[in-house]
């Protein structure tokens, strides 16, 4: 097994049964290597099957033919339960619309994946601190989701993604609900972790431009990865606006 | 993890405060009815038992019916015909004079009272009633708090002494002591009796019903019988009386006794009518029966009740859990396991049945204190009921909780972060 190897995905096939005779074939064999440190962005039409893909690669649905290697583990082949432990340890979530917990607040947002790792309520407390203040958040530890705003909502997300020191952020269009500025503020914020901490991290975007930014640029039409080609026209302190 | 999930429970309780309201009042009021009957019941019972161990239970009640009936309840050979009851066809003293000589080693006395009915005190009335001391023995827990009782000799020679309660004594003369000596002057059709006031006494057990029914008026003023008995306009016959047999006798065996002295003296030659007697014993137990009988069909009544709150929370968990698809759907994704998820949910559905059981235990006591003080019956709740209506809850909450709770525990991820 080469250890700088991630995610491994081998003729990956993902078929949904919508009624009986339906029979609905999204993802047509899609095969898919990530290396650790790498950050890769995924663009392509609305429909191509990108969560889709996303979804198999974060462990949280199986395909339906197929083989996935994840860090060594065969996903396929793996419980309900070891799956939990996997997104727990293994994966960063950061969607589109935020998902954080109502009611609770950021702090016990950051906490959460902590908590389901049993780490002591001190220990995680301290370490959801520290997050919050990386990401810029420290002054709103206190503050509910409804009494943040979008980007705040997604920085604050990030750092919950970050709990459990994943090996892989998967970012499912994080700035698709956020102007271009803001946008660019999280942008720099994945940029930052990738320089800095060296997480792998997959992004699926429909801003070219943020595309063009990363290391490596996937193309998705139909269920088929269609191209792929290097991007990494990033530099620090360039303020390019983010289309949307 | 257990203490998150019970921080998290009740923040989501406190975030939905009405609905969290709502459907603890299920189980508050199932638990209240539940506590609430258990201690009317234990009230009841212990009455009973008071009644069943008090001279009451040693009653037998004679009267007079037809000689061609077998018993009071024969109606069918009531004959309207049978010429109407002359004096000699009634009780007098002479019979009571025979039954408590005849039968010393067996009874303990007859029951003489003459109610002389509401006299006026001043602009007050008050009820006065003249008893032997057995009659006194009969009308409930009688306790004399100052002075002193009748005497034998006061009872014996009809002295115009009288033993008046608490209320009236305070209302008449200002306090208690101040009663003793007074006299008491009543009026009555413009005629006066007068009585010296020996003593004053309280009466346990009176409800508070009666009380508000009544007032401290119902409460008699206790004369003499042989005094009462002078003044009376009514003559010495009487239809009926009760005798209170001694401790330990064979209340059956006592009452065919009598009767057949009755019948075989006074009655021997009497051509309509004649003596019979009722043992009430045997009332008090199958009114003993009824009461458990009863509170078995309440103590039913009340577990629907309590089943029904449990429903109420299983219906609010499955509403919680549709609408909480998404949060279950990001806890997933953040790696929950279906355990994590179901221990949430069941957390949530214990701790409303919870806290509705520790306020319905609360509101049960309240309100089974009440209405006991309101029947006149001393109930108490022990512990062990508490104990087993609150693990009940408990088990209700586990149980109503757990298909809910299974059914977030099952969602698949996936479907559950697209819900909309
Ligand atoms: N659970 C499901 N059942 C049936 N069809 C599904 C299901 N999930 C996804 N699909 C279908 O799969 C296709 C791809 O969906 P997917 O969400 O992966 O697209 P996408 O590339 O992420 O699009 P977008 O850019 O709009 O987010 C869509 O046609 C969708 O209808
Ligand atoms: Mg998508």
């Amino acid at each position: 097994m080469n250890s700088s190897k991630v995610i491994d995905l081998r003729k990956i096939y993902k078929r949904f049964y919508v009624g009986t005779p339906n029979e609905l074939e999204i993802l047509h064999g899609i095969d898919l290597t990530v290396n650790r440190g790498e950050f890769v962005s995924i663009v392509g039409a609305s429909g191509s099957g990108k969560s889709t893909l996303m979804n198999i690669i974060g462990a949280l649905d199986r395909p339906t033919l197929g083989e996935y290697n994840l860090n060594g583990i065969d996903i396929c082949s793996a419980k309900d339960g070891e799956l939990s432990h996997i997104r727990n340890k293994q994966i960063g979530f950061v969607f589109q619309t935020y998902n954080l917990i109502p009611r609770n607040t950021a702090l016990k947002n950051v906490e959460l994946p902590m908590m389901y790792a049993g780490i002591s309520s001190h220990k995680r407390r301290k370490r959801a601190e520290e997050l919050l203040e990386m990401v810029g958040m420290g002054d709103r530890i206190k503050h509910t989701p409804d009494e943040l705003s979008g980007g705040q909502k997604q920085r604050v997300a990030i750092a919950r993604a970050l709990a459990n020191e994943p090996s892989i952020i998967l970012a499912d269009e994080p700035t698709g609900a956020l102007d271009s500025s803001t946008g660019r503020m999280i942008m720099d914020l994945f940029h930052k972790l990738h320089r800095e901490r060296g997480i792998t991290i997959i992004l699926i975007t429909h801003s070219n431009e943020l595309a063009e930014e990363t290391g490596r640029i996937l193309t998705l039409m139909d269920g088929r990865i269609i191209s792929e080609r290097r991007g990494g026209a990033y530099a620090e302190g360039q303020h390019t606006p983010c289309a949307q | 993890m257990l203490k998150d999930n019970i921080l998290l429970a009740l923040s989501e309780l406190k975030a939905n405060k009405m609905r969290s309201l709502l459907t603890m009042l299920g189980i508050v009021i199932g638990i209240a009815a539940v506590i609430s009957i258990m201690i009317l019941g234990d009230g009841m019972k212990r009455y009973t038992v008071d009644v069943m161990s008090s001279p009451e239970s040693r009653r037998v009640y004679f009267f007079i019916i037809q000689n061609a009936q077998e018993d009071i309840y024969d109606d069918a050979k009531y004959d309207e015909s049978v010429r109407e009851m002359r004096r000699s066809d009634y009780f007098s003293s002479k019979t009571f004079d025979k039954l408590q000589e005849s039968f010393s080693d067996r009874l303990e006395g007859i029951s003489l009272d003459r109610d002389l009915g509401q006299m006026k005190v001043g602009s007050e009335s008050i009820n006065v009633c003249g008893v032997n001391p057995t009659a006194l023995s009969l009308k409930g827990e009688i306790k004399v708090i100052a002075g002193r009782g009748i005497s034998s000799d006061e009872y014996n020679k009809g002295k115009a002494v009288v033993i008046i309660p608490e209320k009236k004594a305070k209302s008449l003369y200002g306090s208690v002591e101040n009663a003793l000596g007074r006299s008491l002057e009543c009026k009555k059709n413009n005629e006066l009796n007068c009585y010296t006031v020996v003593g004053v006494y309280h009466k346990e057990k009176e409800s508070m019903m009666q009380d508000m029914l009544f007032g401290s008026s119902g409460e008699p003023a206790f004369v003499p019988y042989a005094n009462a008995a002078t003044v009376a306009v009514t003559d010495d016959c009487f239809y009926s009386f009760s005798a209170v047999a001694k401790q330990d006798t064979d209340l059956n065996g006592l009452a065919e006794d009598l009767k057949k002295s009755i019948n075989n003296s006074f009655y021997k030659d009497n051509d309509a009518y004649k003596a019979d007697v009722l043992v009430l014993e045997d009332a008090l137990k199958s009114v003993g029966q009824i009461i458990s009988l009863m509170k078995l069909v309440l103590m039913a009544i009340a577990a629907i009740s309590l089943i029904v709150g449990g429903i109420g929370v299983m219906n609010i968990m499955v509403v919680s859990i549709t609408e909480r698809t998404r949060e279950i759907g990001t806890r997933k994704a953040l790696g929950a396991t279906n355990g994590n998820i179901r221990t949430q949910f069941l957390i949530e559905a214990i701790i409303i049945c919870m806290i509705g059981s520790a306020v319905g235990v609360g509101l049960g006591l309240l309100l089974g204190k009440f209405m006991s003080s309101l029947m006149g019956i001393q109930g108490v709740a022990t512990l062990g009921t508490i104990a087993i209506s609150v693990s009940f809850s408990m088990i209700f909450g586990v149980f109503f909780g757990f298909y809910p709770a299974s059914k977030a525990a099952k969602m698949n991820p996936i479907d559950a972060l697209r819900y909309e």
